[in-house]
């Protein structure tokens, strides 16, 4: 059929213009590629970082009970402790067990089985919800240091500043940063395709003098700015699979030092699919709106 | 006062026709002032002009490659100024054009050269290829396979007459084609463009000297610093 003879001469068409010129379209997908890739990266490190990063900033405070304290009073200051601002659970370290800990913990226990009496107090451990505001915390264990049968507070609120002051920084910088990486991938790509475009303005300039269409002069553009797009996304995806093999081996030794589960992952499948359509819409968008221009420039110049 | 140069038709039908035509480029460089002009269908019109005349801006808008900067033209009945895209396009499939510097695809083959206008015509690619190999047929070329860019001038200028053929048009504009060749050359093209002309096609040729031998069809028109006279 004659319109297949069309659309199967434009997809040559559009082909042949990446094949004509190698070091464009190589170039093309080396860069498209690398562009995708980086926000891909950053989503997969984020997509690792996510559960991670709610775990870490939990602010944990002890509170060590006065000696003498019995278990009634006790039971009562940890739930006076339990209905404060910000706090989600207390914890009671009894004194024997926080002795038999300390004894595990160090290697010459022997020193340790003369010491009589057991000398440490009772604990409770305080656990804050993640992402307490650290103005909550500071207000909250000045309330504890005045609660009846406390002795003692220990609290590391300043690292617990800090933490949350990075990790506020980077979750704010992770959107502007991979806008704008998605920002200069669509320029990038859609730059190269303006190149096939600009570099054809004979073969435009002909095919509107012989009467072609505008479809039939736009699809190869369409054709070859999607393919281009499609090509780099494929290769995007394979340096994501790469970075992923290179760097999830040290970064499980890495969790396993902290005890955590570090390890960047794929993302969802529906989001690649929707990654990659997004490239070849964007290729052919761009092929189509360059082809256009050209066609216009080529018309007032001939 | 216009020039109205349309005298001896040689069938009573007006093809292409221009009504006090200019064309202007950029605010001072007027190509073409003023012209009136009837080209009768299959009619063999010689335009006559030095360099810089105005033949080939007279082409582009008989071609309805260009629009005039005042006046009127009007091709087979219709005014291209006042056409869709798409009707434009149509209208310019029955035109064939063979510039001056003859625009080819130095990237592909003769063959595929050719081929372009029938296939951008929705024909289907086994017609494509029998048309264009009867159209470098009909202007004596061979070498199917050749790139333009191996090609001499005047080879070139048969491959760029085959492709305007190609879609059997009914208006034929070549654009001094017999300047470069030599005598016997130039009246090959002359006999095989009056042939055309003969076929049914109206043809319009420009060129820079009177040929040798003159065409027995031809209506000769002059041109000079974008004045038709005749």
């Amino acid at each position: 059929m004659s319109w297949q003879t069309a659309r199967g001469y434009c997809w040559a068409r559009g082909m042949r213009m990446l094949g004509e010129r190698p070091a464009l379209t190589f170039g093309g997908v080396l860069v498209g590629a690398l562009a995708l890739a980086l926000p891909g990266c950053i989503f997969m490190l984020a997509q690792m970082l996510a559960p991670v990063g709610s775990r870490l900033p939990v602010a944990e405070v002890t509170a060590f009970v006065a000696p003498g304290t019995g278990a009634a009073e006790v039971k009562a200051l940890t739930s006076r402790l339990e209905v404060m601002d910000g706090v989600v659970r207390v914890r009671l370290i009894p004194r024997e067990q926080a002795w038999a800990e300390l004894q595990r913990r160090m290697r010459d226990g022997q020193a340790f089985t003369e010491i009589k009496p057991n000398p440490l107090p009772d604990a409770l451990a305080v656990e804050f919800a993640p992402r307490t505001a650290v103005p909550t915390v500071e207000a909250t264990v000045a309330a504890m240091r005045k609660q009846p049968r406390v002795e003692s507070i220990q609290a590391d609120v300043e690292w617990y500043r800090r933490l949350s002051g990075l990790l506020q920084v980077t979750a704010g910088l992770l959107v502007p940063v991979a806008l704008v990486v998605a920002l200069l991938v669509i320029l990038a790509t859609v730059g190269l395709v303006r190149q096939l475009a600009v570099i054809d303005s004979a073969e435009l300039r002909l095919l509107d003098q012989i009467g072609a269409e505008t479809d039939f002069i736009r699809r190869p553009f369409v054709y070859a700015g999607s393919a281009l797009l499609g090509l780099a996304a494929a290769a995007g995806l394979g340096l994501m699979a790469a970075a992923r093999v290179l760097a999830n081996p040290p970064l499980e030794e890495l969790g396993r030092l902290f005890g955590l589960e570090l390890g960047l992952g794929y993302p969802p499948w529906p989001l690649i699919l929707a990654f990659v359509a997004g490239c070849l819409l964007l290729g052919a968008g761009a092929g189509n709106f360059f082809a256009g221009r050209q066609i216009a420039l080529a018309k007032a110049v001939s | 006062m216009a020039a109205d140069i349309s005298t001896r038709p040689t069938s009573d039908q007006p093809f292409v026709q221009l009504d006090r035509v200019s064309r202007k480029y950029g605010a001072f460089r007027l190509a073409l002032s003023d012209a009136s002009l009837t080209i009768y269908r299959s009619e063999f019109m010689l335009l006559i002009g030095g360099s810089g005349a105005g033949k080939s801006t007279l082409l582009r808008l008989a071609g309805a490659i260009e629009a005039p900067s005042s006046g009127r033209i009007r091709i087979g009945g219709e005014d291209p100024a006042r056409m869709r895209p798409n009707a434009l396009a149509f209208l310019r499939r029955s035109i064939g054009n063979v510039m001056q510097e003859p625009l080819l695809l130095d990237r592909r083959s003769v063959l595929e050269n050719v081929m372009l206008p029938a296939i951008a015509s929705n024909q289907t690619r086994r017609e494509a290829v029998e048309r264009a190999r009867a159209a470098l047929n009909r202007v004596r070329f061979g070498d199917l396979d050749a790139l333009p860019r191996e090609l001499s001038s005047g080879a070139r200028q048969r491959v760029a007459l085959a492709r305007a053929i190609v879609n059997r048009p009914a208006l034929l504009l070549v654009d001094d084609p017999i300047s470069r060749l030599d005598e016997d050359a130039a009246n090959n093209m002359l006999q095989l463009l009056e042939q055309f002309a003969i076929s049914g096609v109206t043809v319009l040729l420009a060129s820079q000297r009177e040929p040798e031998r003159m065409p027995a069809r031809a209506r000769l028109v002059r041109i000079d610093h974008g004045v038709l006279t005749q």
